[in-house]
């Protein structure tokens, strides 16, 4: 997981040379598609040194394997999991496919049931206090206790898998959207109210756009968790998946299998993590740029 | 004075007249009674300047906040155009102190916020506001974000933002505030100069005491806790005022008798022989 910390302060962190160029000519922007491949470039040659950090940690690993001669059902050589995924692709891609469908359904899900939650608790006082306790106990289950469960009530298809992401994600992007919402200025919903604004208006034009920056923030954290619930709502029950996989791998003593599902999922979790600054850079231009405090004039 | 003809008609003054009579409030606080305003008074014709000065702290924002609906006052009355105005919020554009630029909004939009807020069409509202970019010195900032300006610039898009709304009344509550004293200078005489053509009826509340005078036709100081007009001086500087104006005798006259008023309050009635200031003691109202 260093790689994708790595990674992350490497897309959070200070400007390149190349975003102060990029802010600087920020009002005649060229051709959009261009920059997004540059800021992509850059991200990616920034994220060399996490590259090596991790190269060494991989060769030590295979160097201890080989010298100790390690039983690979025990410990698998990275080579030899990197070799045995590979032939194992069409049967890894096809458990890959239906975690990747159950993760991003029971986000897009989750952030419905978020969006909804926190407006409905932000624009009525008793809502806030009937909810939200409730909300906070939803998170007291434990997950060992409830996946199973779901299983027993809707089967093995998707819906279960779902639900176990839902129940996982959705909390971190309500709390992060209900302080995003509550970081509005007071000051500025005077203004608003002043130009006549009402209580939605209020919501939809001041406080929603406030609470953005939060709501990634909450976003990330969730979708860490994300792939993590998918899989485990498969170890509990389903006929396709990687928990699926890893778990039948490790009956057959398949270690170095269960270790190329491990690396897959990796991959998937950072994929998605990456994914929310796209997005975020996408639907706040504004922000990163004010965050490092350029001015032009 | 003349305005280009592209400039849309409803942002001309003169707007309304406006007369808030003995107007006060009371905060409670853990079962304290905060008595905040006691009995102000004032007014504005259509297109008159007005300015509210007063110690720090001393209840301008609160009366403020009662004039752009935002509070309630516990009695009083207040007054547009002779009719009793209620919830009064429709009647005036408010410009806090912060300029509270929207940082999602680039900077024209943060302008047509108002309008926006009104229910126009935001190619409209743009259209609307676009002509009054120039006067604004705004040009080639349109697309900008806030975050991109510097503080002179953002006060005035938050004036912009102010005065397009079409509102009768203009309040400004300590606009200039957080500004540098250059940037602050420059910002009254434009702000000055910007008066002058569009005669919008302005109350500006300040503690700044060259900033009111360089302003308004009348200052209005407020005593403090509870706050209540204790002196109310006509400015009979000559107008247009540009910067020679604040070099003049007659403005270091004016100037001492709003800081003496402003030090000792109780002692206002001392300094009504200087100019035309009119003292208020005790609440009575003489002349």
């Amino acid at each position: 997981m260093s790689l994708s910390r790595a990674l992350a302060n490497e897309i959070e962190g200070e400007g390149t040379p190349l975003d102060a160029m990029e802010a600087s000519g920020g009002v005649t922007s060229p051709n959009r598609r261009s920059r997004l491949a540059r800021t992509i470039g850059t991200r990616l040659a920034g994220a060399w040194p996490a590259l090596i950090a991790m190269a060494v940690l991989v060769g030590l690993w295979q160097l201890i394997v080989v010298m100790l001669k390690v039983d690979p059902t025990v410990l698998p050589s990275p080579a030899r999991v990197a070799s045995q995924g590979w032939i194992n692709r069409s049967a890894l891609w096809q458990n890959t496919l239906p975690t990747i469908k159950e993760t991003l359904i029971g986000i897009v899900a989750a952030l419905v049931v978020s969006s909804v939650l926190s407006a409905a608790i932000d624009l009525s006082k008793p809502t806030r206090r009937v909810v939200y306790p409730l909300l906070v106990a939803s998170q007291s289950i434990p997950v060992l206790v409830i996946a199973p469960l779901f299983v027993i009530w809707f089967g093995f298809g998707l819906l279960p898998k779902i639900l176990v992401v839902i129940l996982v994600t959705f909390f971190p992007t309500t709390v992060a959207l209900l302080e995003g919402f509550n970081s509005t200025e007071p000051e500025a919903s005077n203004l608003i109210r002043s130009m006549g604004a009402g209580r939605f208006k209020e919501f939809w034009m001041l406080r929603v756009p406030t609470a953005l920056p939060f709501f990634f923030a909450g976003l990330r954290v969730a979708v860490s968790f994300a792939v993590l619930a998918a899989i485990f709502g498969e170890w509990v029950g389903a006929s396709m998946g990687l928990g699926v996989y890893m778990e039948l791998e490790k009956n057959a003593l398949r270690t170095d299998l269960v270790f190329a599902a491990v690396v897959v999922t990796a991959a998937l979790s950072m994929a998605l993590y990456g994914l929310t600054f796209l997005i975020q850079n996408a639907t706040m231009p504004w922000y990163r740029h004010s965050r490092q405090g350029k001015r032009i004039k | 004075m003349k305005t280009s003809p592209s400039i849309p008609s409803q942002f001309h003054g003169p707007g309304a007249s406006i007369e808030v009579t003995d107007v006060s409030k009371t905060f409670q606080r853990r079962g304290e009674h905060l008595r905040v305003l006691d009995r102000i008074s004032l007014e504005a014709a259509a297109g008159e300047f007005v300015s509210i000065i007063g110690p720090s702290g001393c209840g301008k924002s609160t009366l403020f906040n009662i004039l752009a609906g935002l509070e309630s006052a516990d009695g009083g009355k207040v007054k547009v155009n002779d009719a009793v105005a209620t919830g009064a919020s429709e009647h005036f554009a408010y410009k806090p102190q912060k300029d509270l630029l929207f940082p999602w909004r680039r900077v024209l939009d943060n302008a047509t916020l108002g309008l926006e807020v009104q229910g126009m069409k935001k190619k409209e509202a743009r259209q609307l506001v676009e002509p009054l970019i120039e006067k604004f010195g705004l040009t080639g900032f349109e697309h900008c974000y806030p975050y991109e300006l510097s503080g002179g610039m953002r006060q005035r898009v938050a004036l912009l933002r102010t005065v397009v709304q079409g509102r009768q009344i203009v309040l400004l509550d300590e606009p200039f505030g957080a500004l540098d004293y250059l940037t602050r200078t420059e910002l009254q005489l434009w702000l000055s100069s910007m008066w002058e053509q569009f005669r919008w009826t302005v109350v500006l509340v300040t503690h700044d005491v060259p900033e009111a005078l360089l302003l308004s036709d009348r200052v209005y100081v407020l005593g403090n806790r509870p706050a209540n007009v204790c002196c109310v001086l006509d400015v009979d500087l000559p107008r247009p005022r540009g910067l020679e104006c604040i070099g003049t005798p007659r403005f270091a006259e004016l100037e001492e008798v709003l800081l003496n008023n402003l030090r000792d309050p109780d002692k206002a009635h001392r300094f009504t022989s200087i100019g035309s200031a009119q003292s208020i003691v005790d609440g009575d109202v003489d002349g």
